[in-house]
């Protein structure tokens, strides 16, 4: 089944997110489904607030928010124009990415934000007469039907799953998903600090420098 | 017959990589030189985003009303005698000496900039053994956002993972690996060069 949106109606707008389009179709472990699902959900949600931030719509060929009115930037933004979608914090805080039934995740928004979701993303045909009534622009963060999310995000949900598949065990092979673990901690009254070793250990550099030197 | 063969410090190296000047410490060094400061610039977006450097944590709760009525500059509050009293202020823009800009959303933890500017990422240890990459926050706020929870309500914000098995955000960890393999690729380029 192909990832779909859920706008119909003023409750709920909510992308489905079909992760066997990314390769979960190739795990078949339980447990990996489930990580992979969870590791998917905070990744894309991070990324849709980091671009709704930067003023860059998640979705691709949406490009860049169009910027705020002047005055409205002055009241309310310290007159900063890029609209990053956040003046108190409620759509984004509302917005839900978690993983749903069967190789879906789901990402958007629920109960009272809804209307609000449904005028910055204009799907519904209810929401684009209204914005265009009141010349209210598009910033669109959630996926219609027929879009995906920018290959930012795609490429990472792709990184994600790809460790995750099925393969044949090695015997001498350790599987290690912990790129950067953290090792050392250190807490003071003012002060907190952590670091991490693994990644610089003498086989992964070696992995690297062969990588590299086959690459030139 | 003997022969004597003069070995450059580049062959040197490629013949043994584990040396202290071998390719394994160069990468390191290389490593040092630019990665740390690259890194550190990227957990400060996050965190002027209001998005916590933590896996998982996602965005940062967001401010309380009263906190939010101080940057509007509707309230004031001052510590008197050791009981906190709210004072009405002036109404202006943005009232904040310490951060005239200030807004109430995104929650970035910037407001006179202390503690922000108090992060340091730096590597330590030696090139041959024990070298690693830290993250400090070098403030009394860190810990209290961190674990303890600010103001009356007790809001935990995570900025480092410091509790057992937790790491950072792939966006972060994807940065470290990145800026590793451009030193392997930097040392790699060095090497090859005749």
């Amino acid at each position: 089944m192909a990832s779909r949106t859920d706008a119909t109606n003023e409750t709920l707008l909510m992308h489905l997110l079909d992760l066997d389009n990314y390769g979960l179709s190739d795990v078949t472990d339980p447990a990996k489904i489930t990580k992979a699902k969870r590791d998917v959900s905070s990744f894309v949600k991070n990324e849709m607030l980091r671009s709704m931030s930067d003023g860059i719509s998640p979705v691709k060929g949406e490009g860049r928010f169009p910027i705020l009115d002047p005055d409205y930037a002055k009241e309310h933004k310290a007159g900063r124009r890029r609209s990053d979608l956040e003046l108190e914090g409620d759509l984004k805080d509302s917005l839900i990415v978690e993983p749903s039934s069967g190789s879906f995740i789901r990402a958007g928004h629920q109960g009272a934000q809804v209307p609000k979701a449904h005028g910055h993303n204009q799907i519904i045909e209810k929401a684009k007469n209204w914005a265009k009534e009141i010349k209210f622009p598009k910033r669109r963060y959630i996926p219609d039907d027929k879009q995906v999310f920018i290959d930012k995000i795609t490429n990472g949900i792709r990184e994600i799953i790809e460790p995750l598949k099925d393969r044949p065990i090695d015997d001498t092979e350790e599987l290690d998903d912990d790129i950067f673990a953290v090792s050392s901690l250190r807490e003071t009254e003012d002060l907190i600090e952590v670091g991490g070793a693994n990644i610089f250990d003498d086989d992964v550099i070696e992995s690297l420098l062969a990588q590299a030197f086959n690459d030139l | 017959m003997t022969f004597k063969i003069k070995l450059d410090k580049k062959t040197k190296a490629l013949l043994r990589p584990k040396d202290k000047n071998g390719l394994l410490a160069t990468v390191r060094k290389d490593f040092t030189k630019t990665a740390p400061k690259q890194i550190k610039r990227v957990v400060e977006n996050d965190m002027l985003k209001g998005i916590s450097p933590v896996k998982g944590v996602g965005k940062w709760q967001r401010y309380s009303k009263s906190y939010k009525e101080t940057i509007r500059g509707k309230f004031t509050y001052r510590n008197i005698g050791g009981k906190v009293i709210r004072f009405k202020g002036k109404d202006r823009e943005y009232h904040s000496k310490a951060s005239p800009t200030k807004q109430i959303a995104p929650v970035n933890l910037r407001h006179s900039g202390k503690l922000i500017n108090s992060f340091k990422v730096f590597t330590s240890g030696g090139f041959l053994r024990g070298f690693r990459l830290n993250f400090q926050f070098k403030n009394f706020l860190a810990d209290i956002h961190n674990r303890r929870g600010a103001s009356k309500s007790k809001v935990v914000r995570r900025m480092l993972p410091t509790e057992k098995g937790e790491e950072f955000n792939k966006v972060i960890t994807d940065a470290i690996l990145l800026r590793l393999k451009r030193s392997a690729l930097n040392v790699a380029r060095q090497f090859s060069r005749r």
